[in-house]
């Protein structure tokens, strides 16, 4: 049988992605299927019984340390994802004017990205911020229960925020390329009507910029929730006495050894990240139609 | 009267936004070089509240005496075959995926291609407790497998990105390149090597760039699947070496007692230098990463 030009095509291709569908079946079908079949069950040593949604349950019902870690968690993105869009937005504004020696900014404000690991970043922080209060010590005294005050939570939470916004370079290219592909003449025709800087900002800049911060959006979410434990993790010299959602699944899965229960927080944390992700993408989406409608 | 208006109008906001645009270089650059001059520093110096940019004595030695509790030569052999590996693995992996999913003509192709960006949502710690008892199973705790082989599978550090910058990269390129090609007779994937790989050299080298970064700074992992000095990487021993507090798995032995603090600023700037360095000669193509992408698919 002779093959045509478009079945090679479909068999080749399929061929070229191959590697990444053996991939997924190895790194990502089955470990995500063996900790959802892990989650139904209450995991021990000497055998496992299966009990259903009883973790599930237990979780959302019965745990308090469940609810604080997510509320921790939840908070921190709340509260870091404006703080975050907000400055490299600002950043972004700044490295595009067009003056002498820009480029020697831009990389200057990237760098961070770049040199400052999770283990980099939270080995400078402490000497940045010993002045101001210590981080350790407050994720010490913090621990796992919020028995101390507000107090510690708000250092905590801005000595996180300061290192994890120290690396936002990546967002202000984001939004750098999104400034640079609005075409000048809209700013010009704007300044001729006697539009002021602030004025084309908010009427030209932040309606043309929506589809590079809904991006940004999304990435920050998953950013957030997910990545910027690891540097309360090595601020804590790599006790898992975090307050972090994740630190709450080390604890429970590699300290008290509960795989199963472990498993079911984890899924229910993937749940929650996934359907911020995507409110973020759909709303944004929903705003962007309305917008472009209207234009 | 007319120049000082002048000035005014036109010199003082450019004097305003260069007074900006440093002081953000500097919160951006202040902890790095406060760690540098820190690293040059002996103790007294560093104790000395007079001394804050400009130490009495210069003070190489951290440098030296910091190599051998960091067993400097072993996780730096470590850190540089494993990233050198899982670039290679990373760059033909995508490139070849990202080739299939911008040159096919294949049913569920843009589906296909939403599933592989949403894998980016997926929080990484969800599957460490399954990846752990899989790496167990097939004897690769402690060994490098435990990145190279996902690297070459289109799963490395941030693969799914990797993959949709060469296919917008691909996308960009003109088909006809193809069907001239096809009709001398050549194949699907002599194309792919031949032609479309040569011409999208400037995502070889970002993606390159980019992976060199996150392995050479990766930690998440390797705190939980390696625990000896045989696959010891750099960013680890530059925790367990000089952090007398941590906790981890198997390297206690590691003897940090005598690790001042200058020392272990020495070790954070070694840590940090390969990267700092590859940045500042190549930083035109970290720059542009994201213009490269092109956003709009």
């Amino acid at each position: 049988m002779k093959l045509t030009y478009k079945q090679k095509n479909v068999i080749m291709s399929y061929i070229a992605i191959s590697p990444w569908i053996i991939g997924a079946i190895i790194f990502l079908i089955f470990p995500l299927f063996f900790s959802l079949g892990l989650s139904f069950l209450k995991w021990s040593f000497n055998g496992s019984t299966f009990i259903g949604i009883g973790n599930y349950k237990e979780a959302l019902l019965e745990d308090r340390d469940f609810w604080y870690s997510l509320g921790i968690t939840l908070g921190y993105g709340m509260i870091s994802i404006p703080f975050t869009m907000l400055f490299s937005l600002v950043l972004a504004i700044l490295v595009n004017q067009k003056v002498k020696g820009i480029g020697f900014f831009r990389v200057v404000y990237f760098l961070p990205v770049v040199a400052a690991s999770d283990v980099v970043v939270a080995k400078i922080g402490p000497e940045i911020f010993s002045k101001m209060v210590n981080v350790t010590v407050t994720l010490e005294t913090f621990g796992v229960r919020l028995e101390s005050n507000i107090q510690n939570l708000i250092s905590l939470f801005s000595a996180i925020l300061v290192l994890g916004m120290w690396r936002v370079g990546i967002q202000m290219l984001i939004f750098l390329a999104g400034l640079q592909s609005i075409d000048p003449q809209i700013y010009e025709a704007a300044q001729i009507d006697g539009a002021s800087w602030w004025k084309s900002l908010w009427a030209i800049t932040m309606p043309l910029l929506a589809p590079f911060t809904v991006i940004n959006m999304v990435f920050t979410v998953i950013e957030s929730f997910t990545n910027i434990f690891t540097i309360a993790r090595v601020l804590a010299h790599g006790r898992s006495i975090t307050p972090f959602f994740m630190d709450y699944v080390y604890r429970i899965s590699f300290e008290q050894y509960r795989l199963g229960y472990g498993a079911a927080v984890s899924w229910l944390f993937l749940g929650i990240v996934i359907s911020f992700a995507l409110l973020t993408y759909y709303y944004s989406q929903r705003y962007l139609i309305t917008y472009q409608s209207n234009k | 009267m007319r120049s000082i208006r002048y000035k005014i109008r036109y010199i003082s906001p450019k004097l305003f936004l260069y007074l900006l645009l440093i002081d953000g270089a500097f919160i951006f650059l202040y902890p790095i070089l406060r760690s540098a001059v820190i690293s040059i520093m002996t103790v007294e110096d560093y104790m000395d509240p007079s001394v804050t940019w400009i130490p009495n004595h210069l003070n190489l030695r951290n440098y030296i005496d910091v190599l051998k509790p960091m067993e400097f030569v072993t996780s730096f052999a470590n850190t540089l075959k494993l990233t050198l590996t899982c670039i290679l693995g990373q760059v033909l992996s995508s490139a070849l995926v990202g080739y299939g999913f911008s040159r096919g003509k294949f049913p569920g192709k843009e589906v296909l291609m939403m599933v592989v960006l949403a894998t980016l949502v997926i929080p990484p710690q969800t599957l460490m407790i399954p990846y752990y008892i899989l790496f167990h199973n097939l004897n690769w705790l402690d060994t490098l497998n435990v990145f190279m082989v996902p690297s070459f599978f289109g799963f490395g550090i941030y693969a799914p990105l990797c993959i949709f910058l060469f296919r917008q990269v691909f996308n960009t390129l003109p088909p006809e390149l193809e069907d001239a090609a096809v009709i001398d007779g050549a194949s699907f994937f002599e194309c792919f090597w031949y032609i479309y790989l040569p011409l999208a050299k400037s995502a070889v080298i970002t993606v390159g760039l980019f992976s060199f970064v996150w392995y050479w700074n990766e930690y998440a992992r390797s705190v939980i699947f390696f625990n000896t000095i045989k696959t010891l990487p750099i960013s680890l021993s530059l925790l367990f070496s000089v952090d007398p507090g941590f906790i981890g798995s198997g390297f206690t032995s590691m003897n940090p007692n005598l690790v001042t603090y200058p020392m272990m600023m020495a070790a954070v700037t070694i840590t940090m230098l390969p990267c700092l360095l590859l940045y500042l000669f190549t930083q035109k193509y970290y720059l542009t990463a994201i213009e490269q992408v092109g956003l709009k698919g």
